[in-house]
């Protein structure tokens, strides 16, 4: 009896360990990325709190170097399904497809130049959804361009393409801003 | 120079892969000497560093993690979860696409297989309704093959019929299709085999979609249990003490009950062991000399495993005279449109009515109700026919300007406050905590504060299909009160009314138990339940780590289960070769004691703690030599592990159990033994025709 017991909590550490780095190291970034979507820091909690319990469930089936591709992708699937539960994705939809359209525009244009900060946010949430994930995935989630690229499930180097641009628009727009 | 075109060989995606640290060592150092060369794409990169970094820390802004509710939940479900979980799955679904293309005899042998696989498989037959919605769209599933299955099963299902074959073992076909809840289907012959084969793999698809649709519905399935795993044995010589908080919570086994009576197996996380066997009001001994509980502790045979033996620790708390003291209460009451079902809001307005009889003249009562916004229903008063009047017009959907509810609700009871008296916050909810403060650990902290200024907090769950089982429990605990759960009117009697005392006196909180084990009597033992009140053996002295309360009257009880030394011809774990264990070197074999129990307890107005010794030795009875107390407790332990599976290597059978229950079971005036019985008999019916 002794000996089973015993036996049983000589493997468990190994999961329940890389489970508790995987929580401490990425819980952070998973709230912040999840409230780009969600916008409610409960929601965020929720969703990031739903991607762990899955992650509990599937240890062993989720390599370890492929954790946070793994974690970021689960994230924004469950962030997406909560906007459709909640019906807010079709707003959501709406404010995309107009800001891909006003990327066009003279850059700046119809931005407030309050303060640096919400500048930046607002200049991402203009960009392609493609460009803006990937510059997410990598600043926020800290991911490197071949996780980047297989949570998007494409070649590392369109990454590098749509950080690129990402960026360049961004910055292009933001000195434009200053300039003003 | 155009910074778009920094060199024939540089691409500007690589500048900015550079910036973000991006590249192998020997793009690095490629991308660096092209640098080098190039002076004028310095401020390029420098203009792109800075803003990346600008972009970084913008994005990277705010601090906020999980609640440490929240936190604790996964790291605990992590802790219990078995890893191979998951990756069965993929092949089992494999193995389905397989057998479509197999002919007819490999399906039957395979068909047969699956049966018996599915038997065990299926626990909540009623599922499969939804399921076979979820099939439909499925396109892995050979639907198309089994027209006829579906409605049929269907039919069945919708009854809560399941068909359940049993193969001969000796001539490896079907001889007696059981059929459970008298389902008469006439099986004979290879075709209808066959047959069966198909439907069954469609079965099984379809309960392999279902799981796979309950794993992504996992944040919409709405009752959440905390996993808890098993205590297992610990060597007396390593782990000689054994600490815990004491629980009263009965919400478990009326959960558990709840289940039954719908015809559906608990979830094992559900049915918490502690609390099966505290449910039950227990004859012990009135303490003594104007002590606050009393402790005994009784050793007898094992039911399970006759050659352990087990250990009861019964606590029993004084009762009070309820002249003395005058209540102030209120009742945050969840109005929301969730709780509009007959076994919700209805079943809380009946209830408090219940409890409205026994309030005395001087006791308060306030409401304040939450739904989207929350309000004072009722401010306090004394007033039995304006507190009437106010329970009866409650409404779910209702809603009324406020702050957050909980903070009306304290501020109710602050308002009302009775110094020594009976000063409580009693929410009544399905599972919605949108009492007006944003966060979990929030909610914790200002209950746990507001505990030590002498408001307490109870939970009575109402409902199903919403539970937040742990989250309820958790605030009961930090609000030193207790978590009930009210599935039907005579639960809200045996809460409110009969055990009116022990749910709204505390007479001592805090209080733990640490056993100490002698290790020349004990060779290992298990706390049998109480998984998840389980402290540090530090905790005992630490004062200020919270613990479980008693109410006046309230009986507490826990059990061990002990291998005697005598029973082990050799060691758990030999002795070191190359330290002395010290403790060993030093065993009192003189003692015959098998152990000691030590108490803490705190008065509820105190911040100190006192203590209570009992040493124990162990008679030597027989299970028929026990008190028939101690056979119910034991009978409500076994109810528990056989639910929960923990029943390997036993004895234990639903039948020992249920003989156990029935010799212990003594005048049960209120008759919860006798329902106990019953629901041995539907636990029984459920587990054993999977």
């Amino acid at each position: 009896m002794v000996r089973i017991a015993r036996r049983q909590t000589q493997s468990m550490p190994e999961s329940a360990q890389f489970f508790h780095q995987t929580l401490e190291r990425y819980e952070k970034p998973l709230i912040r990325y999840a409230l780009n979507f969600v916008g409610q820091l409960d929601d965020a909690r929720d969703i990031v709190q739903d991607v762990f319990l899955r992650l509990s469930q599937q240890l062993g089936g989720v390599e370890a170097d492929r954790i946070a591709p793994w974690l970021f992708t689960v994230c924004k699937n469950r962030a997406t399904d909560h906007l459709r539960k909640h019906h807010r994705l079709v707003t959501t939809e709406n404010d995309t497809l107009d800001q891909e359209e006003s990327a066009t525009e003279a850059p700046g244009a119809g931005l407030e130049r309050e303060e640096d900060a919400s500048t930046l946010r607002q200049l991402l949430d203009r960009l392609p959804e493609k460009q803006r994930e990937a510059i997410q995935l990598k600043f926020i989630a800290g991911l490197s361009y071949k996780e980047i690229s297989e949570a998007m499930k494409t070649s590392v180097g369109n990454v590098g393409y749509l950080i690129h641009h990402g960026i360049q628009t961004m910055k292009e727009q933001w000195h434009a801003l200053e300039a003003a | 120079m155009n910074p778009s075109q920094p060199s024939p060989t540089m691409k500007p995606e690589q500048l900015t892969a550079w910036v973000l640290d991006e590249g192998s060592p020997e793009e690095r150092a490629e991308i660096a000497a092209a640098l080098e060369a190039r002076p004028d794409l310095t401020s390029e990169v420098q203009d792109t560093r800075d803003f990346c970094q600008a972009l970084s820390k913008e994005l990277n802004e705010g601090d906020a993690g999980l609640t440490a509710m929240q936190r604790s939940l996964l790291l605990r479900q992590t802790a219990s979860k078995k890893s191979a979980d998951f990756s069965l799955r993929a092949p089992a679904l494999a193995r389905v696409g397989i057998l479509r293309v197999v002919g007819m005899a490999a399906c039957l042998a395979l068909g047969l297989f699956l049966v018996q696989n599915l038997a065990k498989r299926i626990d909540q037959p009623s599922e499969l309704v939804t399921v076979a919605a979820a099939i439909k769209k499925a396109d892995a599933v050979p639907a198309r093959q089994v027209p006829s299955f579906k409605e049929q099963t269907l039919g069945q299902v919708n009854d809560g019929y399941v068909i359940s074959p049993e193969m001969d073992s000796r001539g490896g076909q079907v001889s007696k299709p059981m059929v459970t809840n008298a389902m008469h289907t006439e099986v004979s012959g290879r075709a209808k085999l066959a047959d069966i084969a198909q439907r069954e793999i469609g079965v099984r698809a379809m309960l392999i979609e279902r799981e796979s649709v309950a794993l992504s519905d996992q944040s919409r399935s709405s009752e959440v249990y905390q996993s808890v795993p098993a205590n297992s044995f610990y060597d007396t010589r390593t782990n000689p003490l054994s600490t815990f908080s004491i629980d009263v919570d009965t919400a478990s086994y009326a959960n558990v009950r709840r289940f039954l009576n719908e015809g559906r197996r608990p979830p094992r996380d559900a049915v918490r062991i502690g609390e099966m066997i505290n449910y039950f009001p227990y004859n012990y001994e009135q303490p003594k000399d104007g002590k606050p509980f009393g402790v005994q502790v009784d050793v007898a045979e094992a039911p399970w495993r006759p050659q352990h033996r087990l250990a009861r620790i019964a606590i029993q708390g004084a009762q009070m005279n309820r002249e003395q003291v005058t209540s102030n209460l209120v009742f945050l009451v969840d109005v929301s449109g969730s709780m509009k079902d007959s076994n919700k809001l209805p079943l809380v307005k009946q209830s408090l009515q219940m409890l409205l009889e026994k309030l005395q003249d001087n006791d308060h009562v306030a409401i304040v109700t939450y739904a989207g916004e929350s309000g004072v229903a009722l401010e306090s008063t004394s007033d039995k026919s304006k507190i009437r009047a106010a329970v009866d017009s409650l409404d779910a959907g209702g809603s009324t300007n406020g702050a957050g509810g909980i903070n009306l609700a304290y501020q109710q009871a602050q308002r009302g406050f009775i110094k020594e008296g009976i000063n409580r916050v009693i929410l009544c909810t399905d599972g919605d905590f949108n009492v007006g403060v944003s966060s979990a650990s929030e909610l914790e902290s200002l209950i746990a504060r507001k505990a030590e200024t002498g408001v307490f907090l109870s939970v009575l769950g109402f409902g199903s299909g919403n539970l937040k089982d742990h989250a309820m429990e958790t605030l009961a605990d930090k609000g030193n009160g207790n978590y009930a759960y009210i599935d039907s009117l005579s639960e809200a009697r045996k809460v409110l009314v009969e055990q009116m005392q022990s749910t709204l006196v505390t007479i001592a909180k805090d209080v733990k138990i640490q056993v100490e084990f002698n290790p020349a009597q004990v060779a290992s033992y298990t706390l049998i339940g109480y998984e998840n009140r389980v402290m540090a053996k530090e905790d005992f002295n630490n004062d200020r780590k919270d613990a479980g309360e008693i109410g006046a009257g309230h009986s507490v009880t826990a059990l061990y289960e002990i291998v005697p030394v005598s029973l082990m011809g050799r060691p758990m774990v030999d002795d070191l070769k190359y330290q002395q264990v010290e403790p060993a070197a030093k065993l009192d074999a003189a003692s015959d004691e098998l152990l000691t129990v030590k108490l803490r307890y705190k008065l509820p107005d105190a911040t100190d703690s006192q203590l209570v010794e009992v040493a124990v030795k162990d008679s030597g009875k027989s299970l028929s030599e026990s008190s028939g107390e101690f056979r119910f407790a034991a009978a409500a332990a076994g109810f528990g592990l056989l639910l929960r599976d923990g029943t390997a290597g036993t004895e234990l059978t639903w039948d020992a159990v249920r003989q156990l229950a029935l010799s212990g079971k003594g005048d049960d005036p209120q008759g919860y033994r006798g329902e106990f019985v019953r629901l041995i008999d539907k636990a029984r019916g459920l587990v054993e025709s999977r």
